[in-house]
């Protein structure tokens, strides 16, 4: 049995249900993130786990226990709260030292304790001072510090980069990953930033309006989504959906769409679909689109570039083919200019194919 | 910017001076009164400013024998008794207003946490126990005589106390909610997580964010019952008396008409309103809006 | 210049002891996309509100198509300023939202329905017109807001980190939507953020402002290839620029850099003094090979970092990691390679100065 189970958790609040019958199963050690979009339901699911509410419906196992109508300080968890929740009247040695003193340590364990987790995120410098002096960083900081003060066996931070500025995301970010090597603890991690998803996580669930879309590996969530929703919500820019519709026979069988036509790579694959709608959609990722000046074989398709969106190491163009929006990224060094004429091609791959009807991929 | 009428703005001027001599008129007044010797009291055309002050008005509220002192002069007899003793009037009003500021912040934390953090009663019910209040007193004045006598409650300070409690529970309530909304409830969760049961987090984590306003109502409510008037008429007897009815004791048939030593008890009553006011002038213009505006 | 539309002329803005804008000139041209890009407290708001007229400015000018308006009231300079959250009244249906500039500023109500009518079809909120703007999603919201502040015409638009509260995929369909809109209404936009992908995504130029001194003021692909100085090159790019530490010697007037695993290289006639400095690497720019090739060096891959659309190789280099981006997969932690760099864009930031004095190698236009 896993770790941490989530059986059918659903959690009501006046009229809207915030979590909607989610299962979830996570191994220990793991880093395992809930991604999704704001009110997706993914707060409601850490103080679900941490014991702040009863969930009206399901059941939480955590390592080898049932805790689902335990207290929260029963349960041996520590919660990195959004707004970081550093008590204000007391300096950063009490917030650090706050978990420490709820249990039975002499001064001096506390004493030691908090240096040593102090010195871990670098906040040492910080101790004597109260949380209003701080910057965004640092308050972050410090509020891990408490968080990792008293031993626990799980570690849920919900959404805590999400406040800070750009530039200090990226480098928690970075730090965030260290320390999860370094304690081997179990991280249970709350964002909607995708590309913090995917660089930081063993493991992916991602989550809309209360109700599970699908768990995995970051890799194989970005490879193979399984609806709409995680095509989209996934992938900066996000996957392109063209509407195509299957023509031929046999082994000459293509994708016709508004403006082109597109072999299917691996067609052998269609046998295994049971029955292929009459209208599907393509899925895309913009950075395997590839773009050229004049039409070859890579790229023979003709569309105009409407919008030029600069990334730094890479562009993003807006492209129109036929009408439709395409989104396709290409390394900066090929300028192109708004209203060029380009040509482009793709592979088409029927495990992208969708199915508009019930927004899920054939697969 | 448009450019302010000149006129608006002298009118607007004209409109505050006015209301602010109409309000501080009485305590002047009042002041300027307990200082006048007994001839001066009732002087028409009206004395403002006394050409020879005297302080035997504060004398006679703290030895009221001195009354006689001024019967004899003013009316050539010793008539003057005056009724109840301002000593006691200090020390019961004392006792009343501290314990029931006591019974209505304590239980109005307690209510005002539960409407917080568990929406106790619903979305309106803050609204609805506001509208308590929003009755005039002496509408259930008869009725509070009847139950107070049924309870035989009439005249004991734990009557009062009781009386002065409910009345300025609402306020409490009210004012204290929102003194605890600007606590973030994770404080307390983050509190829980670490090992403390929610009582234990209220108490240690979030009650001290809190003290400033909750300080703030207390001398809120205590001034409210230190200035009670019409429940301590109607509930007292004798037995139990506070300061506002020992000033009206100065102007009475067994007194006669006392104004100046009643303006001095009013002076010296009014002090600790002033002081407590001034404390907390700064939490009041809050209070006062009944957090309707947002920060 | 005839087509400028804003210009800041020695712009200053002290709060009592604190100079929170140190002289900042610049100029905006009509059409343009301007982007205000510097960390928090770098003064870029301070300047947005003296422009709208919020703020008082302590000295300097401010012009708009010639004319100086730093003694005009705010609401009379027709700028428009977009908040942090919209801010749309949630009450009002979208008509009057948009309506509410226009009857504040006395608009007949005939011209007032014309002019919403004509900017509701261009921003596709006509279908919604009657709706209250209490119900609307995230790109409605930003159009109305929008829109609510171009039916009054304004001759400048300025915006203050309207997106820092949003989810980060909406934030991206903003963009793109804000980007088109401004585009086809030709519109002059300042825009103030702290995120230095929404600068170079959206802008025709980035003013990089640090500490209330502008920086450097030039397009998204000029402020990436050519930084003046350090901080600009460590603000801008994500992942960050590799900063590594070098040794420059000199023989006559030509210079050459010498780092933990490259040199000497040759970086021509150049004005710097000997010693140690640094230098720049974007990980864009940095590529690995199986095979040794000319001028690259042995290095071993010690985390692959995952960004979905690409991958990030840290790899040594010396003592410490330099960062790599590639396609996904192509790479695995521990592997033994050979990392080249482009000699078309190796920055030397000069130590003391932090200035970067040169952005490529001797005989390569950068």
């Amino acid at each position: 049995m896993s770790w941490l189970t989530l059986d059918s958790l659903t959690k009501r609040f006046d009229q809207v249900t915030a979590l909607d019958g989610v299962d979830l199963a996570i191994e220990a050690g793991e880093f395992f993130t809930i991604l999704g979009p704001t009110n997706a339901g993914k707060t409601t699911l850490l103080h679900s786990v941490a014991g702040l509410h009863r969930p009206d419906k399901g059941r939480i196992h955590l390592a080898g226990r049932e805790v689902t109508k335990l207290e929260p300080r029963a349960r041996g968890v520590s919660l990195l709260f959004q707004n970081n929740a550093l008590f204000p009247d007391r300096n950063g040695f009490d917030n650090i030292a706050f978990p420490l003193k709820a249990g039975n340590h002499s001064g001096q364990e506390i004493e030691r304790r908090v240096q040593e987790v102090a010195a871990k995120v670098n906040v040492r410098h910080l101790l004597d001072r109260p949380p209003r002096t701080y910057s965004g960083g640092e308050q972050q900081r410090v509020a891990i510090a408490r968080a990792l003060a008293a031993p626990s066996d799980l570690l849920m931070l919900d959404e805590p980069l999400t406040n800070l500025d750009a530039r200090l995301r990226i480098e928690l970010r970075i730090e965030f990953k260290a320390l999860h090597h370094d304690l081997g603890q179990t991280f249970l991690y709350v964002t909607h930033d995708q590309v913090e998803a995917i660089s930081l996580s063993d493991r992916i669930a991602v989550l809309d309006a209360g109700k599970l879309q699908q768990i995995g590996a970051p890799q194989q969530i970005y490879d193979r989504p399984e609806n709409r929703f995680v095509a989209r919500f996934i992938g900066m820019p996000p996957m392109n959906l063209l509407p195509v519709r299957l023509v031929g026979e046999g082994s000459t069988q293509r994708l016709e769409g508004k403006g082109f036509q597109a072999p299917i790579n691996g067609i052998e694959a269609l046998a295994a679909y049971p029955a292929i709608p009459a209208g599907l959609e393509l899925g895309i990722r913009p950075e395997r689109i590839r773009v050229g000046r004049e039409a070859t074989s890579e790229h023979g398709i003709a569309a105009e570039v409407v919008l030029v969106e600069p990334l730094g190491g890479r562009t993003i163009l807006d492209l129109s083919l036929a009408g439709s929006e395409v989104k396709a990224v290409v390394p900066a060094r090929e300028l192109y200019a708004e209203g060029e004429a380009v040509f482009i091609g793709f592979d088409a791959e029927p495990e992208l194919l969708l199915d508009p009807t019930s927004d899920r991929f054939l697969r | 910017m448009r450019k302010r009428n000149p006129w608006l703005t002298a009118l607007m001027r004209l409109a505050v001076i006015f209301s602010l001599l109409i309000s501080l008129l009485p305590i002047f007044w009042l002041f300027s009164t307990s200082l006048k010797p007994h001839d001066q009291w009732a002087e028409w055309p009206p004395v403002w400013i006394t050409d020879s002050p005297t302080l035997q008005n504060y004398r006679i509220v703290f030895f009221p024998e001195d009354a006689r002192e001024v019967a004899a002069e003013q009316q050539g007899s010793l008539d003057y008794k005056v009724s109840g003793s301002a000593w006691k009037a200090f020390q019961d009003s004392a006792i009343i207003s501290t314990l029931a500021t006591l019974f209505s912040v304590t239980f109005g934390t307690l209510a005002a946490y539960s409407i917080v953090r568990f929406r106790t009663g619903g979305e309106n019910f803050p609204f609805q126990f506001l509208t308590v209040r929003m009755m005039p007193p002496i509408a259930v004045v008869v009725p509070m005589v009847a139950l107070f006598s049924i309870l035989k409650l009439t005249d004991t300070y734990m009557g009062m106390i009781l009386a002065y409690t409910a009345f300025t529970l609402p306020f409490s309530i009210w004012m204290i909610r929102s003194y605890l909304e600007e606590v973030p409830a994770e404080l307390e969760g983050a509190a829980m997580i670490h090992g403390y049961s929610q009582f234990r987090a209220f108490l240690t984590v979030t009650l001290p964010l809190a003290k400033g306003g909750i300080l703030a109502t207390a001398l809120f409510i205590f001034i409210l019952n230190w200035s009670e008037f019409l429940f301590a008429l109607v509930l007292t007897s004798g037995d139990v008396t506070t300061v506002t009815l020992q000033v009206a004791n100065y102007v009475s048939a067994s007194s006669g008409k006392l104004y100046g030593v009643q303006a001095a008890m009013g002076t010296i009553s009014t002090l600790p309103v002033i002081f407590f006011g001034y404390i907390i002038q700064k939490h009041l213009v809050r209070g006062l809006t009944f957090g309707a505006v947002k920060r | 210049m005839s087509d400028a539309k804003l210009e800041l002329l020695d712009l200053k803005k002290s709060f009592d002891a604190v100079e929170a804008v140190k002289g900042v000139s610049m100029t905006v041209h009509k059409g343009e996309f301007l982007s205000l890009l510097g960390p928090s407290g770098c003064g870029k708001s301070t300047t947005l509100s003296m422009i709208a007229g919020l703020e008082e400015a302590t000295s300097g000018d401010i012009r708009v198509d010639g004319q100086s308006v730093v003694k005009v009231p705010a609401q009379r300079r027709r700028i428009g300023l977009v908040f942090q959250d919209y801010a749309v009244f949630s009450k009002l249906s979208v008509r009057s939202n948009l309506a509410f500039g226009l009857e504040a500023q006395g608009f007949p109500r005939t011209e007032r329905r014309q002019r919403v009518a004509e900017m509701a079809e261009r921003l596709q909120l006509d279908r919604i017109l009657d709706q209250s703007a209490g119900r609307l999603n995230m790109s409605e919201m930003q159009r109305v807001a929008l829109a609510r502040v171009l039916v009054t015409e304004p001759q400048l638009l300025l915006l203050d980190e309207p997106m820092s509260n949003l989810d980060a995929a909406l934030r991206f369909a903003l963009r793109t939507e804000l980007k088109r809109i401004q585009r086809s209404l030709g519109q002059t936009v300042l825009y103030v953020t702290h995120d230095q992908l929404e600068a170079i995504s959206m802008s025709d130029r980035i003013a990089v402002m640090r500490l209330g001194e502008l920086q450097q003021i030039a397009s998204p692909e000029e402020i990436f290839t050519r930084p003046v100085n350090r901080f600009v090159a460590e603000f801008i790019g994500d992942p960050p620029i590799n900063l590594l530490d070098c040794e420059v010697r000199r023989d006559g007037a030509r210079a050459a850099v010498q780092t933990a695993l490259h040199g000497p290289l040759d970086l021509g006639p150049l004005e710097i003094a000997e010693g140690r400095h640094l230098l720049g690497l974007r990980p864009h720019t940095l590529s690995l090979t199986r095979e040794p090739g000319p001028g690259s060096a042995a290095t071993e891959v010690a985390v692959v970092e995952n960004l979905g659309a690409e991958h990030v190789a840290h790899v040594t280099y010396g003592d410490r990691l330099v960062a790599v981006t590639l396609p996904p997969g192509s790479v695995a932690e521990g592997e033994r390679l050979h990392l080249s760099l482009d000699p078309a864009q190796v920055h030397l930031i000069e130590s003391g100065s932090e200035r970067v004095v040169a952005h490529s190698l001797s005989g390569v236009a950068a």
